[in-house]
């Protein structure tokens, strides 16, 4: 047996003991309301995954290729990372609002969620804009002067 | 099918690509998990356990970390998920029966990881929109998240290794061809975005991944770090904040503890196997005083350091003719909670660092820090940093 195959078979028997512990603790520690309740978090955890964030993230990146296809490679990369980096913060700041909508006002705890987050938020995507708006600007001036001095040159 | 997949086939996928957000994934999980085993056997702790009270703030280490990377992990995930999305929209679905077992222990990986870190991500702000307890759920289903890397990269090792290296033919697309005729199928399409190398889109999504990791990282860790305060914009908690300038995890109110039940009359007891004292406060005052500076760290990954004062444990343990390394049970005022009834093994009861602590920060403790007397002990989750103290029986 190679040194591949011994590493392979040790790290996955490993594995499978581990996951057999985790589910079988799973399955004996909780009552049925709260499995059923973990399986459908786990069953809409892939669904929304695979069904929603991939298909939306995928389109909009086909979108910034055919929208952007004017303009130079690095512009659309500040354009995609810059949508990247808005759509998770999104995504972990907009439970936080969520959140606070549920504690009520004034909340039972007042030092758990004290911050405005939806301002913060909407703050954070303007700054964004401005920055990758001018970070485009930038690139496509200096990519044009270039090409125009290597031309004259 | 593969027509499908193949619109969703990017330049930028490759199994070089996936290799590289493995390795970060990977480590957030590791770090994740050995630092929730810490918390958990702090908290659970079976009878070899040994407890760490040097340095102080170690819990506070080891419990914002184990946040910050779980919250690192969330766009790691997506990303590593992105690199080989088009893998799921593979036809036939199955190829074999050990083909199916695989790609079953994937579904399994994937659920599990993605109900792991939103689960996380909410109990930082103790909200529970669920029906399974939270801990347990939380602990069990990090066994089955890390079983699930090891088999992952059992099953994948041959295309892990290699692509451990940048090799000098990435991105030519007779290195992308030869990928996609091999055992472990790519991703990749082969197509080039607009003669852009792969190799540079790929620096791009790395670097995307790498700017949007570290800022949710850093705009949430201010929580558990002073040193990053300014930068906290997003997290649930603030330092600095809270009655007497620190926050609270269980608020009085949360407890059923109302000033109503602390008169002039109220004492605490500390029981030993020859009977039982009580005290009161200007009797616990007018023991020796002890102050210093100590972290409230809480398994939400939030925490606080301030300064507190009060009778060490191990002088009242004198007091009452005990031991100083003796093993106590703490109990609280509160009427109900997992935490109730606190036990503090040996190390702690003998450190001079740990204390009935009666004043934080100048002043006497707030009802919310748990006046008139609460335990403070180096390097303990906050969740046994008992509030409210009533009794302590020397076991």
């Amino acid at each position: 047996m190679s040194p591949m195959t011994t590493v392979r078979l040790g790290v996955g028997a490993l594995g499978a003991v581990a996951v057999g512990f985790g589910a079988y603790s799973l399955l004996t520690h909780l009552g049925l309301a709260a499995l059923l309740g973990l399986a459908a978090w786990m069953a809409v955890a892939l669904l929304l995954h695979d069904g929603v964030v991939v298909p939306v993230s995928t389109a909009t990146g086909h979108g910034v290729r055919c929208a952007g296809r004017h303009l130079r490679p690095l512009s659309r990369a500040l354009i995609r990372g810059a949508l990247v980096l808005a759509a998770v913060c999104t995504l972990i700041v907009v439970p936080l609002v969520a959140a606070q909508q549920v504690a009520g006002n004034p909340p039972v705890n007042a030092t758990v969620l004290q911050g405005n987050y939806a301002l913060a938020l909407g703050v954070f995507w303007g700054v964004l804009v401005l920055v990758a708006v001018a970070a485009v600007v930038v690139v496509e001036r200096y990519s044009r002067r270039n090409s125009r001095q290597t031309t004259r040159s | 099918m593969d027509a499908t997949a193949g619109k969703f086939a990017s330049p930028v996928r490759s199994k070089r690509l996936t290799v590289v957000l493995g390795r970060w994934l990977g480590a957030a999980f590791v770090i994740c998990f050995a630092t929730g085993l810490f918390s958990h056997l702090l908290q659970d702790p079976p009878a070899w356990m040994l407890y760490p009270t040097w340095p102080a703030g170690l819990y506070q280490l080891t419990q914002g970390v184990h946040v910050a990377a779980g919250i690192a992990a969330i766009p790691l995930l997506l990303a590593k998920l992105w690199s080989v999305f088009p893998l799921l929209l593979q036809w036939p679905p199955i190829k074999s029966w050990i083909n199916a077992l695989e790609r079953a222990s994937i579904g399994l990986f994937v659920a599990a990881s993605l109900v792991e870190v939103a689960t996380g991500l909410l109990n930082t702000y103790k909200w529970y929109p669920w029906t399974f307890p939270f801990r347990q759920t939380h602990y069990w289903l990090a066994w089955v998240v890390v079983g699930s890397l090891a088999l992952h990269i059992a099953v994948k090792l041959p295309v892990i290794t290699r692509h451990w290296r940048r090799n000098g033919t990435e991105g030519k697309p007779d290195e992308r061809d030869n990928d996609k005729h091999s055992h472990d199928e790519s991703p990749n399409d082969g197509r080039t975005e607009d003669k852009q190398p792969a190799g540079m889109g790929r620096r791009a999504f790395l670097s995307t991944v790498t700017v949007t990791t570290a800022f949710v990282v850093l705009s949430t860790a201010g929580q558990s770090f002073a040193w990053l305060a300014p930068l906290n914009i997003f997290a649930p908690r603030r330092q600095n904040t809270g009655p007497q300038g620190v926050p609270v995890n269980r608020t009085a109110m949360e407890a059923q503890v109302a000033q109503g039940d602390i008169g002039t009359d109220w004492t605490m007891s500390v029981t030993t196997k020859n009977g039982e004292r009580t005290f009161s406060l200007p009797q616990l005052r007018a023991l020796p005083q002890t102050e210093h500076v100590l972290t409230v760290a809480c398994v939400e990954g939030w925490s606080q350091s301030a300064l507190w004062r009060g009778v060490r444990i191990k002088d009242l343990l004198a007091e009452v003719g005990a031991p100083a390394d003796s093993e106590l049970e703490v109990v609280s005022m509160e009427k109900n909670g997992n935490y109730r009834v606190m036990t503090m093994p040996a190390p702690y009861t003998g450190n001079d660092k740990t204390l009935l602590v009666l004043e934080l920060n100048g002043a006497p403790l707030d009802l919310d820090h748990g006046y008139p007397a609460r335990i403070m002990a180096p390097g303990r989750p906050g969740v046994l940093q008992t509030k409210w103290v009533q009794r302590i029986e020397v076991l």
